[in-house]
């Protein structure tokens, strides 16, 4: 009796492997399934070592319309741009960070994933051209990178701009930033800032487009800083556009700006453990070698 | 009668319910072993035009046709030429989406209609010429592809090349006339009417222009006479090298601008031997004034 359960119990659990055993065929092969591919060049080589090992950022220079929104009209990069564009990358932002965080570990934790490149600068309808958008803490897209040039100070300042700026939305997107900021220069904001003519520093804002909004004011503040280095910073603290007089020494404009930079600060001390004017250094250094490379 | 019907039904039902394999494709085989088949069919295809392909690029702004010479390899690298240029290199993919495409996916002169930031004559700053560079295989064989730009919807056009077209100006087959022309013009500006003939002024300009071929069969453009600042041009249509029988009328641009269907041909002759084209025409101007223009082009 004992014998025939255990024989019964046997053949069910047999019969149900085999019957389970009915298996479909699945198709391995589907095609774009793991992302697109292609032989991959020297530069494939050169952004796999520099950028993608290191520092885990996806360096994407080859078309791919759905990274865009679809009302730009983009064009992709020349591919002699992607290696100095990264290198000086690397070198005016990656670097500064290491070297005020300490290694690398911060700069692995806290870049953005993608960094999308397109050849053309995105001009919107009303007229205005963006250099750059990040999104969601993950991703950043660097336009018009053809024209891009190691050798043209105002476009190696203006790209390290760009990455700065970018960068502290993303860092922004990861850390909130302290909402004591918004309140600074609460009726400064506008819609109008492509249009204004006072002098933003009057107001308390380094460029106009910081005016358009607290988020974009910080990024514009953060890299403005950076890229003027501390000694220039105070200086046109003090005497923003030299030919405007009136905009001198303008104690309330001065106290605002000072306001938001110990704001700025104070968030990078205590959201992520950076010494800021440390990093000021760092990246004033590595733009001078940019230059000198 | 009602009990044959019922039975009918049932075994009607029966026979297609013991059919197991509802699910399957009308194909052999799967979407996906087709699009790889099909996609590998293509590359292979582009691969192995042995001087290359010369492409036809009509972007949506304008009426000019753009002509490039390509020769794809199997490593995704594709070498371009445009006009006189030399050769560049840069990237190309084969991708499934909704359709087979052909994606220029780095750099090359096919961009430079496309650039919003304005790279060609006519293109407008954040628009460019409308053009494309992701393109939809519509169809293609050994000797010809037919594309579809994906976001523009342009016409585009891979023709199978012959070793002439791997050096030297890139040519369009089809356009006998496209190409530089020497030209020397005389353009009689009358201060009222010919028949008056008052000569209130004469323009006399010579150099080299070039005839770009069109979207329309067997035509291209060219300068009308020292106007061509203003987008005033000649369309001239010839089918076939040999002809003599050449077909000329003005563009838009040139008839907005003068007084309605006032242009008239006096003379025209094409020479096949030469490659010489002589036209006289006549408009009357806005103003209501007469202009007679003498041009002769010599093909270079």
């Amino acid at each position: 009796m004992k014998h025939l359960k255990l024989f019964i119990l046997t053949t069910v659990i047999i019969a149900g492997i085999i019957s389970c055993n009915n298996k479909e065929k699945l198709d391995p092969n589907i095609t774009g399934l793991g992302g697109d591919s292609w032989v991959p060049t020297a530069v494939d080589k050169w952004l796999y070592d520099s950028i993608v090992k290191p520092y885990n950022i996806e360096m994407k220079y080859k078309w791919d319309q759905s990274e865009f929104a679809m009302d730009l009209v983009l064009v992709p990069p020349y591919e002699n741009t992607v290696v100095p564009v990264t290198r000086d990358i690397i070198s005016m932002w990656i670097t500064p960070y290491n070297q005020a965080s300490g290694d690398t570990t911060f700069m692995k934790r806290n870049t953005p994933k993608q960094i999308m490149l397109s050849g053309s600068i995105a001009l919107q309808t009303n007229g205005n051209a963006v250099a750059g958008l990040a999104e969601g803490g993950l991703k950043i897209l660097l336009f018009g990178i053809n024209s891009y040039s190691s050798k043209d100070s105002f476009r190696v300042a203006d790209m390290a701009h760009l990455i700065h700026h970018e960068y502290t939305h993303i860092l922004n997107q990861k850390k909130n930033y302290p909402i004591e900021f918004n309140k600074v220069t609460p009726d400064g904001y506008t819609g109008n800032w492509t249009v204004a003519e006072e002098n933003p520093w009057t107001l308390g804002f380094v460029t106009n487009y910081a005016r358009k909004e607290p988020g974009e004011d910080i990024a514009e503040l953060v890299s403005t800083m950076l890229v003027m280095g501390r000694t220039r910073y105070d200086s046109t603290l003090y005497h923003p556009f030299p030919g405007d007089r009136q905009a001198w020494n303008d104690p309330n404009a001065i106290q605002l700006l000072r306001t938001k930079e110990k704001i700025v600060v104070d968030y990078f001390r205590e959201s992520y453990n950076i010494d800021f004017y440390d990093l000021q250094t760092k990246v004033q250094q590595q733009i001078y070698k940019t230059l000198h490379q | 009668m009602k009990k044959y019907l019922a039975y009918t039904l049932l075994i009607a039902m029966m026979a297609p319910s013991c059919k197991k394999d509802l699910h399957s494709s009308v194909f052999d085989e799967s979407t996906d072993q087709r699009l790889n088949a099909i996609l590998a069919k293509y590359q292979s295809t582009l691969v192995a035009a042995p001087y290359g392909w010369v492409a036809a690029v009509a972007p949506a702004a304008g009426d000019e046709v753009y002509t490039y010479w390509f020769k794809f390899n199997d490593s995704n690298r594709v070498s371009s030429r445009w006009l006189d240029k030399p050769a560049v290199g840069s990237s190309y993919r084969l991708k499934a989406l909704q359709q087979p495409e052909l994606i220029f996916d780095t750099y090359t002169y096919l961009h430079l209609l496309a650039d919003a930031e304005g790279k060609v004559p006519g293109a407008k700053t954040g628009v460019g010429l409308q053009s494309d560079f992701e393109f939809e295989i519509l169809s293609g064989t050994a000797d010809s592809f037919v594309l579809k730009g994906k976001y523009n919807g342009i016409d585009a056009k891979l023709l199978k090349a012959a070793a002439k077209d791997t050096t030297g100006n890139v040519v369009l087959p089809g356009y006998p006339l496209a190409g530089n022309f020497k030209y020397t013009s005389v353009r009689t500006l009358y201060t009222t009417t010919q028949a008056a003939g008052v000569v209130a002024s004469v323009s006399r300009t010579n150099g080299v222009k070039t005839a770009p071929p069109l979207k329309y069969d067997a035509t291209v453009s060219i300068d009308y006479s020292d106007l061509g600042a203003s987008v005033w041009k000649y369309y001239l249509t010839l089918k076939n090298i040999t002809d003599t029988d050449i077909a000329v009328d003005i563009n838009p641009v040139m008839k907005s601008g003068i007084k309605q269907g006032s242009f008239k041909i006096l003379e025209k002759s094409y020479d096949p031997v030469s490659g010489r084209i002589y036209l006289k025409t006549f408009y009357t101007n806005s103003a209501g004034a007469e202009r007679v223009t003498e041009e002769t082009f010599i093909r270079q």
